[in-house]
This record gives C-alpha cells, sequence and structure tokens, in this order.
C-alpha cells in the first residue's frame, strides 16, 4: 500500500468513525424517551427531599 | 477507630499475608541491588512490609470482629486515611514549590548538597502535588463516590488498603528517587522502571475493585461521575503502560532505557503528558465535580444528557491532541496540526462541563455566597472553564511560537492545577470530612473562609504574574533590531523575570498557608470524632452475605 492509499483511508474512515461515534452518543443522550430516566439518576445522588425543584 | 478494627480476622490474616510478601519483595530488591537508588527502595519496602506485620500482627486479637453488620455501611475508612495522605502530600509538594519558586530568584540559596539541587527538587514537587496530593484525593473520592452512587459497600475490605497503601509506596519510591538523582528523564512519568512495574500491579487491583463494587451496585444506572472516574483508571493505566515501557539496563540497577526512541519517544511522551493532563488532572476531578457540587447545591446537575455529551467529547478530543507540545520540532508537520485541531475542538466538551456546572448553581447563589465549600467547587468550574480555553489557545500553532518555553505555560498549567484541581479537591474533603467525623460542619469553619480567600488570592497572584512573565519572555526572545541581530541577550530576559518569580512565590505561599490551614482544621475536626470511621448518611441497599 501507498503512503498516499493510506492517508486517503485515514481521511475517510477518522472522520467517518468521529462523526458516526457522535451521531449515536447525539442519538442516545438526547432521546426524548430517556428524559425521564436521566432526570431520575440527576437525582438519585441528593438526599430523599431534599432536591429543590429546578427554577 | 483503629484501621485494624474494621477488618475481620481473616481480612487481618490476609493483610499480614501481604505485607510479608512486600516485606520479602523489599528485600530481595535491596539484597540484589546492593547499592545505589534501587537498594534505599528495597529498604523503604522492607521497613514498610515490616511496619504493617508489627501493625496488623501487633492488632490481631486486640480488637473484637466487626459484626456482619459491617456489610450494611460503606466502608470509608481507606477514604479517611487517603484524605489524610492527600493532606500531608499537598503540604510536602506545595512546600518544596514554594521553595523551589524562590529559588527561581534566589539561586544562591541552593545548599551545596546535591539532594537540595534545583533540578532534583523540581520533579519532587510536580510528582508530590499531582501524584501524592491529586492521587491519594482521586482514589479517596472514588471510593466515597462509587459506594454512594452504586448504593453498595466496596467489593472487600483489603485492596482498598492494597491501593492506598502501594499507591503512596510509589509516590515515595518516586520522590526519594528525584532526591538520589534518579530518573527516566520523562516529565511526569520520572520513576524507574520498577516502581512503573509496581503502580501497574498497584493500578489493576484499583480497577479491579473499582468494577467489582459497580458490579453489585443495588441502583439500574451508573451515575455519570463514576464514568469519568472509571475512564481515569482506565486510560491512565494505559498512559502509564505504553509511554513507561522500557529495558532495564540490569535486573539489579534502576537505570533503563526507553523501547521508543527519537521523534517516536517524543510523540509517545506527549501522547502521555497531556492525558495525563487529560485522564489524570481532567476527568477524575471532573467525577468529583459531577458528584460534589450538585450534592453540596442539594440540586440535580444542570443537564445529566451534556454530561453524557461532553463526557464523549472529552474521552475523544483528548486523545490526540498531545502532539501540540512539539509544534515547530522535527515530529511531522500534519501530526502537529491534528494535535492543533483537536485541542481547539476540545473546547466545546470542556465549556460543556463548565457551563453545566456553574448552570446548576442557579437558583442556589445564596448558597455559594454563604457556603465557603461551594464556593470552592464554583471557583474551580470557573477556572476549569478558564485554563481550558486558555489550553486552546495557547495549542494554535503561531501564539505557541510565543508562548512555549516561556513562563505562560508554567502559569497555564497553575491555573489549571491550583484553580481548578486544588479548588475541587478542597471542596470535596470539606463535604466528606464533616460526615466522615458525624458532625454537620468543619471543627473550624471560619478557617474554611480564610482558605478559601487564600487560595483565590494565591491562584491569581502567581497566574497573573506568570501571564506577565512569560509574555514578556516570549516577546523579548522575538525582539530584533534594525540590523536583525536580537535586541535582549537571554540574560537580560531572566533579570527581567524577577519581579514576576517573586510575586509567584508570594502567590504560592498563600496557597501553601490556605492548604496547611485545611490540614490543621481535618485534623481538629477528625480528632473530635472519636470512634466513628463510618459516615451515616445516603442508607446503603443491603447486600447478600459473603
Amino acid at each position: 500500500m501507498t503512503h498516499e492509499t493510506l492517508v486517503l483511508i485515514a481521511k475517510i474512515v477518522g472522520p467517518l468513525w468521529m462523526g458516526g461515534f457522535l451521531l449515536i452518543v447525539l442519538i442516545r443522550a438526547y432521546n426524548p424517551r430517556r428524559r425521564a430516566e436521566q432526570e431520575r439518576i440527576a437525582r438519585s445522588i441528593l438526599p430523599e427531599g431534599d432536591a429543590e425543584e429546578r427554577a | 477507630m483503629a484501621i485494624t478494627a474494621t477488618l475481620t480476622l481473616s481480612e487481618r490474616r490476609i493483610g499480614i499475608g501481604l505485607s510479608i510478601s512486600l516485606a520479602l519483595l523489599g528485600l530481595v530488591m535491596a539484597a540484589a541491588a546492593r547499592q545505589g537508588p534501587m537498594a534505599v527502595h528495597g529498604a523503604i519496602a522492607l521497613a514498610l512490609g515490616l511496619g504493617l506485620v508489627f501493625v496488623l500482627g501487633g492488632a490481631l486479637y486486640d480488637h473484637p470482629e466487626p459484626g456482619p453488620g459491617r456489610l450494611g455501611r460503606y466502608y470509608d475508612a481507606p477514604t479517611r486515611f487517603g484524605i489524610v495522605m492527600t493532606l500531608i502530600w499537598a503540604v510536602i509538594g506545595m512546600s518544596v514549590g514554594v521553595w523551589v519558586a524562590a529559588l527561581m530568584y534566589w539561586p544562591e540559596a541552593t545548599p551545596l548538597w546535591p539532594a537540595t539541587s534545583f533540578g532534583r527538587l523540581r520533579p519532587v514537587h510536580t510528582t508530590g502535588v499531582i501524584f501524592g496530593f491529586g492521587g491519594n484525593a482521586l482514589i479517596a473520592t472514588s471510593f466515597w463516590v462509587l459506594q454512594r452512587t452504586a448504593r453498595a459497600r466496596l467489593a472487600d475490605a483489603v485492596s482498598p488498603w492494597g491501593v492506598l497503601i502501594g499507591f503512596n509506596l510509589f509516590v515515595v519510591w518516586a520522590v526519594t528517587g528525584y532526591l538520589m538523582g534518579s530518573t527516566q528523564s520523562k516529565e511526569y512519568a520520572e520513576p524507574e522502571w520498577y516502581a512503573d512495574l509496581w503502580l501497574v500491579v498497584v493500578w489493576g487491583a484499583y480497577f479491579v475493585l473499582y468494577i467489582r463494587t459497580l458490579a453489585r451496585r443495588a441502583e439500574p444506572h451508573i451515575y455519570v461521575a463514576n464514568w469519568y472516574y472509571l475512564s481515569f483508571i482506565l486510560v491512565v493505566a494505559m498512559l502509564h503502560i505504553v509511554n513507561n515501557l522500557a529495558l532495564p539496563v540490569s535486573w539489579t540497577g534502576a537505570e533503563s532505557f526507553p523501547i521508543w526512541s527519537g521523534v517516536q519517544d517524543a510523540m509517545v511522551q506527549w501522547w502521555y503528558g497531556h492525558n495525563a493532563v487529560a485522564f489524570f488532572l481532567t476527568t477524575g476531578f471532573l467525577g468529583m465535580l459531577y458528584y460534589f457540587l450538585p450534592v453540596r447545591a442539594q440540586r440535580p446537575i444542570w443537564s445529566y444528557r451534556l454530561s453524557i455529551l461532553s463526557f464523549w467529547g472529552i474521552v475523544f478530543f483528548y486523545m490526540w491532541v498531545g502532539s501540540h507540545h512539539l509544534h515547530y520540532t522535527a515530529l511531522p508537520y500534519w501530526v502537529q496540526t491534528l494535535g492543533m485541531t483537536f485541542s481547539v475542538m476540545l473546547l466545546v466538551p470542556s465549556w460543556a462541563s463548565a457551563g453545566n456546572a456553574i448552570a446548576t448553581l442557579n437558583g442556589a447563589w445564596h448558597r455559594v455566597r454563604d457556603d465557603a465549600t461551594l464556593r470552592f467547587m464554583f471557583v474551580a468550574a470557573v477556572f476549569y472553564g478558564l485554563s481550558t480555553f486558555e489550553g486552546s489557545f495557547l495549542a494554535i500553532r503561531p501564539v505557541n511560537s510565543l508562548s512555549h518555553y516561556t513562563d505562560w505555560t508554567v502559569g497555564h498549567v497553575h491555573s489549571g492545577t491550583l484553580g481548578w484541581v486544588a479548588m475541587i479537591i478542597f471542596g470535596a474533603i470539606y463535604s466528606i470530612v464533616p460526615r466522615l467525623s458525624g458532625r454537620a460542619d468543619m471543627a473550624w469553619p471560619k478557617a474554611v473562609e480564610w482558605h478559601f480567600w487564600l487560595a483565590v488570592a494565591g491562584t491569581l497572584i502567581y497566574v497573573v504574574s506568570l501571564w506577565n512573565a512569560g509574555i514578556t519572555q516570549g516577546l523579548m526572545w522575538r525582539a530584533y533590531d534594525q540590523n536583525g541581530a536580537l535586541s535582549y541577550s537571554f540574560i537580560q530576559s531572566v533579570e527581567a523575570m524577577l519581579p514576576y518569580y517573586a510575586a509567584r512565590t508570594l502567590g504560592g505561599a498563600l496557597f501553601l498557608s490556605g492548604a496547611i490551614l485545611c490540614a490543621l482544621n481535618c485534623r481538629a475536626t477528625m480528632r473530635r470524632a472519636g470512634s466513628i470511621s463510618d459516615a451515616a448518611d445516603r442508607p446503603l441497599v443491603a447486600q447478600p452475605a459473603e
């Protein structure tokens, strides 16, 4: 394999890998169906009855 | 409460077995090496192993065994020990830092004893604060956070001690090695090969303990702070192993040669070096921030989903930025550009974390005003945002041409370590220590306020003076006269630094005095605790008997 071919593959695969991963994380983190669960997790570390409502 | 009393009889016996193994290891090292740093380090391990045998063996039958009720409580004695070590290393590391800062403008004060030369003391400062102070704080708080977010007791009672004592032995080996002139000459990876191998064993035990405890969690989810702590544990292992691959000159001496050479060695070193900033000095502390700030502010994190997004952003981007340390070197140009590009992109997830923390405080500003502990965490988030912006900026090639090799870099590092890392550590310590001591507050609440202002003033004086110093140096080094000759000699640029070096020593001294106040305050608080060693707070979900 020539150096140029390797660079071309790297330039194609790299951004696809990064962009694809970002997309997966975005979809998983921002899926509206997960909202209630995330809210529960965020409050799970607070002592019960101690957490204030968000302004 | 004595440590031995928290262990069952069989755990005490396992502890004695491990201590004997450590003593034997030390004996073999000392006997094989006969002289030099490795022999001294063997003797240190031997003394530590024997000391532990006496502590555990001497009290083997003195204390009644803790009952099965212990499994229904968190195991906080290791956290308490870790915090004590954190504070001891803070005082040692920062004192040496202030001393070497003073030597910068007062070099005549260097005693005629090689161990006290600047070159040997400087890594004692960096290792003392990064690994001694920062590392112990990370391990101690990770045990605390892990148990509370998982609602499970640590998976066993012996390995947390192995991790903490083993890690501190590594740091002691490191700093005593430097004093004897022993170093691998890799920045932040100076300890010699046997110390590196030892750390791999300790770190493996830490990772296994963390995973085993997580596996026992009584919560369906893994709270995001644990992701950050785990990335710290996992990636530091990876970095440490790859950068420290070396061939010892002999099995009985400290010297070794890295397997990497030339520009590859430089690249691997700065891949390690900047990821030490990322995964030792950032992700673990973000874990601290994501737990202690919401708990102290009594408000959930502003956006949990943003914390997930910024986690993956930080983990992915940080891995590539190390080559920005090698601008204008023999490293291929495209690798430098890659590091620069990722450094700039890194600003997005970094500011997402800082913004998330600050937005969490919306609605709790009255607490920030009244509670110095929460204010430590707020200032930490602000400095995290500030220093990550500065880091991205300094990584840009033309900016780097001005800043590199100047004290601007040192100022930048201290804006991160004093303003961000140390502030969040102190915030976490002031949150944990009263609870560990069964109290609502520290023994001297006013001292926390004093500490806060000493720390803020010290950081600002330090950072602002070195910004000025660095930019002045950079400009003096690139000033040419009409004939194209340099306008200033190097020594003139050194002389121009004197007022800034005096100011930075003052800033460091203020920060150190705050840390000493913190150590004394923690001592007073823990002394008044009596026999409580496990905090009674968020209930643990009972585990099945082992």
